[in-house]
């Protein structure tokens, strides 16, 4: 790593100098290889949706205003905002209607999500089992693997572990959150790591210095169940590291999560993937800390109910999805703030832009590539809003009426 | 006065992505000093380097600091000056009257008639830096900044790889 800059929240300055001296390059090695990060494509200004292209406009220069094939400013963005989100664009006078429908439509209601607990922490890979780390991996694929597990040659292990990246449940254990999940690869205990469609997937850069098995959850049952069993057979005992004590966390329901609402004035929502742009995890910990302290309850899903994990205080996890809770009316009337600072993936994305349209005040630090179209990253900024990173914490105190 | 150094395109390495343009807009001619701000800003940031291309290959274009430069000579107002030190030919946008003449002199192109800015506009080499903005921001290393000895000993190492080659 060529910058000195906090790459994460929790403490992982042995892990960084563990990767460093074995030669192991992590997804920030890689990060700062890749800059300067394509400028156009930032903006929003870039389009290879077919082969006349790849078009760009320039934002400086006067001349280029349009594509090959005659798109401006505006649909280009619009454009890059919908092939984020995994969507077709199609023609229309209101791009940002289109984008808010778009949203809509991919938040669909999910799972129904129980009370429980589980444990939160690379501490969950077991030296004696066959680790599986599932990113982005739909609940009902994981059953099937899960259950198939209990009757297939563990070759030799206690048994299949698997345990989740990036999000959290009542029924399984996590073992990190979506950027940190190399740092966890670094203890040599995952076998397999199974990357979904909803996957960020940056363990693959430390998959690659270890015996870890990269697979898709598409792949037959038994042959995915094989490929990890023969990964573990593999295992390099040199290689595996200590890992912490795992924290126990506890896990509610929307149906909880509206019991508590009731009883407090102000609830912040927390929830978005991670992204190494940033320091992972600190804008989600510096807020709700500043948050609970001044008596709002926080609420968090998904990877940032795992970045939270551990965190004293008024501070709820829940293994639903964030958009769930806009059918909630006894918590959406107390959320005074949706702070999602670092955005990664396209359906987390369609999520801020939807409660954004469900007047939700939605705060990010990530930027979208719309912004090489002011006149639509205005109205866009409108439903999710920007904040620098150095100023999310003091605008999310803002939101609930606190003052710094 | 320290050996003059220039540009060096290693044209094979040009993509012609043009970051090179967007940070020299951002880095030189912008307030904000942020590609996202920048975008905002009125007047729009200029870049001082041009990529082009005849339909084939992508061409980076800088002001080539030549040694004789006819914008120098063209230049009645003082406007264009040289510094001292490292020999580089720079606008005063201060002394600059808007004339064009320096732009109609310069054989390469490389001087812009910024009538927003009340100015003719070039590349200065980013000469107090150690390192040009254009030359930090080529993903592919294309542009680089040397002195005459060091492009003639570039240009032979190029006709070997050619010679090699065939």
């Amino acid at each position: 790593m060529a910058t000195i800059r906090r790459k994460t929240a929790i403490p992982a300055l042995d892990d960084f100098k563990y990767a460093r001296k074995n030669g192991i390059d992590l997804s920030w090695d890689n990060y700062e290889q890749m800059l300067p990060q394509d400028g156009f494509a930032r903006l929003g200004l870039a389009c290879s949706d077919c082969l006349m292209g790849p078009c760009r406009i320039n934002p400086f220069d006067r001349g280029s205003e349009k594509t090959v094939c005659g798109l401006g400013r505006k649909e280009l963005a619009y454009r890059s905002m919908m092939r984020l989100m995994g969507a077709a664009a199609r023609e229309t006078a209101d791009p940002m209607a289109a984008i808010l429908e778009t949203a809509a439509a991919k938040c669909p209601e999910t799972v129904k999500v129980s009370d429980g607990c589980t444990s939160v922490g690379a501490g969950v890979l077991k030296t004696d089992m066959i680790n599986v780390l599932c990113e982005g991996v739909p609940f009902a694929r994981l059953a099937e693997l899960e259950k198939a597990a209990e009757s297939a040659d563990a070759a030799g292990a206690k048994g299949f572990n698997f345990v989740l990246v990036g999000a959290c449940c009542s029924k399984r254990n996590t073992a990190c959150g979506l950027a940190n999940v190399e740092l966890a690869m670094l203890t040599g205990l995952a076998d397999a790591y199974l990357l979904g469609a909803g996957a960020v997937g940056l363990g693959r850069n430390a998959a690659a210095a270890y015996h870890t098995a990269v697979l898709c959850p598409g792949m037959e049952t038994g042959a995915l169940l094989k490929k990890a069993a023969e990964a573990f057979a593999k295992r390099d005992a040199a290689k595996i590291r200590p890992a912490g004590e795992p924290v126990q966390l506890k896990m509610h329901s929307l149906e909880s999560l509206a019991e508590i609402a009731g009883s407090c004035d102000k609830v912040a929502l927390f929830a978005g993937d991670a992204n190494i742009k940033r320091t992972v995890g600190a804008a989600v910990i510096d807020t709700i800390k500043a948050l609970t302290a001044k008596g709002v309850a926080c609420f968090t899903f998904g990877n940032a109910a795992v970045e939270a994990a551990g965190l004293d205080g008024a501070v709820y996890a829940s293994g639903a999805a964030v958009s769930d809770v806009a059918a909630c009316e006894a918590i959406m009337k107390k959320v005074c703030a949706v702070c999602m600072p670092e955005l990664a993936l396209g359906g987390t994305v369609a999520q801020a832009l939807y409660m954004g349209g469900k007047g939700a005040p939605v705060l990010t630090c990530t930027e979208l590539p719309v912004e090489g179209c002011p006149e639509l990253a205005d109205a866009l900024h409108e439903s999710v809003e920007y904040c620098a990173p150095g100023d999310f914490t003091a605008r999310a105190l803002e939101c609930a009426g606190e003052g710094v | 006065m320290s050996e003059v150094r220039r540009f060096f395109v290693d044209r094979r390495k040009c993509l012609g992505c043009k970051t090179c343009e967007l940070r020299c807009a951002v880095a030189r001619g912008s307030v904000g000093k942020e590609l996202v701000a920048a975008v905002r800003e009125n007047p729009l940031p200029r870049s001082r380097v041009y990529v082009q291309s005849d339909g084939e290959t992508p061409a980076v274009l800088h002001c080539r600091q030549c040694e004789d430069a006819p914008c120098l000579s063209a230049c009645s107002t003082g406007a264009l000056k040289v510094d001292p030190e490292t020999g580089v030919k720079y606008i005063d946008a201060d002394r600059c009257i808007n004339c064009w003449m320096c732009v109609m002199a310069c054989p390469y192109g490389a001087i812009a008639p910024a009538s927003e800015r009340h100015a003719a506009d070039k590349c200065d080499r980013c000469f107090q830096m150690e390192r040009p903005h254009c030359m930090e921001a080529c993903p592919t290393g294309a542009i680089e900044l040397l002195t005459e000895s060091e492009i003639e000993a570039r240009m032979r190492e190029l006709r070997a790889e050619t010679m090699n080659e065939r």
